[in-house]
């Protein structure tokens, strides 16, 4: 199965943990797409760094859109307002890290 | 390359530190141009000031404002008021009579439908509205804002109506444009990400990441052309002066 990795920021106003993170994308998932449209998509959060709010996501390469959606569909996260977006999608996580270094620092 | 466009955010304009981070958001997401929503009767002080706020980030502000209209005679009244001093107009249809009027005027440029699911059951975008602002080219407008902080029984009748509108736009040849109506910086969603949500309900990938770059360009396109002191009619515009 081809897979894509999705690095994506989230804006909150308090410090997050991953594991409120990943339950405010599942959750957003399940209420668009329901169990089997999650379980189609297959998300995984690999990392999230809560001090800059950068994580990366693994999905099905089909269902980048339904993650990109799920993502502009979050209001809140953990327990204040918050957001999350898109900023690259890959195709390894070595590539994607790469672009978002050169982003950052250009 | 693509230029998105961002046609609402809605920020409190006397706030100048929150204008500043929706700017830089909004270019770090890979905007390049941003409608801010002003009042029918803010002065070009306060537009000039916003547009300065978001050129320092590199965006080009686009005027905007959104007409709230009782009936058709308030709604024909501020529209000759506004037309000429806003790059974009847009109507809130409150009502079917309100809707009919705004879908067949070409000062028009946008049409948005309550945020209430129950509301938008009583007005929306219907057949004979697509029709009427396919003749007009009004474009129907796709709001993030009133897909957020529903319950899931609200946001599965709100997507159904949405879908069932984006069906008729796309059926009447009228134009689509996707904004967030941000009034804040968790307001406003990527570019690419609003188009995901445009294909959620109905719209094909390429048609949706035309909302949110090609159309509403168009449209900013058009009005600042007619706005521009050469202008006399379509086609025609003063290249001198004997």
């Amino acid at each position: 199965m081809r897979r894509r990795y999705l690095g994506f920021r989230v804006l909150s106003g308090s410090p997050l943990r991953s594991g409120e993170v990943y339950s405010a994308i599942i959750r957003s998932m399940l209420n668009l797409f329901g169990a089997r449209g999650l379980s189609e998509a297959d998300v995984k959060l690999l990392s999230f760094n809560p001090s800059n709010g950068f994580g990366i996501l693994r999905c099905n390469h089909k269902a980048v859109w339904m993650v990109r959606a799920a993502l502009a569909m979050v209001s809140h996260v953990g327990s204040s307002e918050g957001s999350m977006y898109v900023v690259r999608v890959s195709g390894t996580v070595k590539a994607l890290r790469e672009k978002v270094r050169l982003e950052e620092s250009s | 390359m693509r230029r998105f466009v961002d046609l609402c955010v809605a920020p409190n304009l006397d706030d100048l530190k929150l204008m500043e981070e929706m700017a830089s958001l909004s270019s770090e997401m890979g905007f390049s141009a941003v409608a801010v929503m002003f009042p029918p009767t803010a002065g070009e002080d306060l537009v000039r000031r916003v547009r300065r706020v978001f050129s320092d980030h590199g965006l080009d502000m686009v005027s905007r404002t959104h007409v709230e209209a009782s009936g058709r005679d308030s709604l024909l009244e501020t529209l000759r008021k506004v037309r000429r001093r806003f790059e974009v107009v847009s109507v809130e249809c409150s009502s079917r009579q309100v809707a009919r009027v705004a879908a067949r005027d070409r000062r028009v440029d946008v049409l948005r439908f309550p945020m209430r699911p129950e509301d938008r059951s009583r007005v929306w975008f219907d057949e004979a509205e697509a029709s009427l602002s396919s003749s007009s080219n009004t474009a129907y407008e796709f709001s993030v804002d009133q897909l957020l902080n529903l319950d899931a029984e609200a946001l599965s009748s709100m997507l159904s109506i949405v879908s069932k509108e984006v069906r008729n736009a796309v059926k009447a040849g009228v134009p689509i444009v996707a904004s967030s109506w941000a009034s804040s910086p968790y307001g406003l969603r990527a570019p690419r990400d609003m188009a995901a949500l445009l294909m959620l309900v109905g719209l094909d990938p390429s048609e949706a990441l035309k909302a949110v770059s090609k159309t509403p360009m168009e449209i900013v396109e058009r009005n600042r052309e007619k706005l521009s002191p050469s202008y006399v009619m379509p086609g025609v515009r003063v290249v001198g002066r004997l």
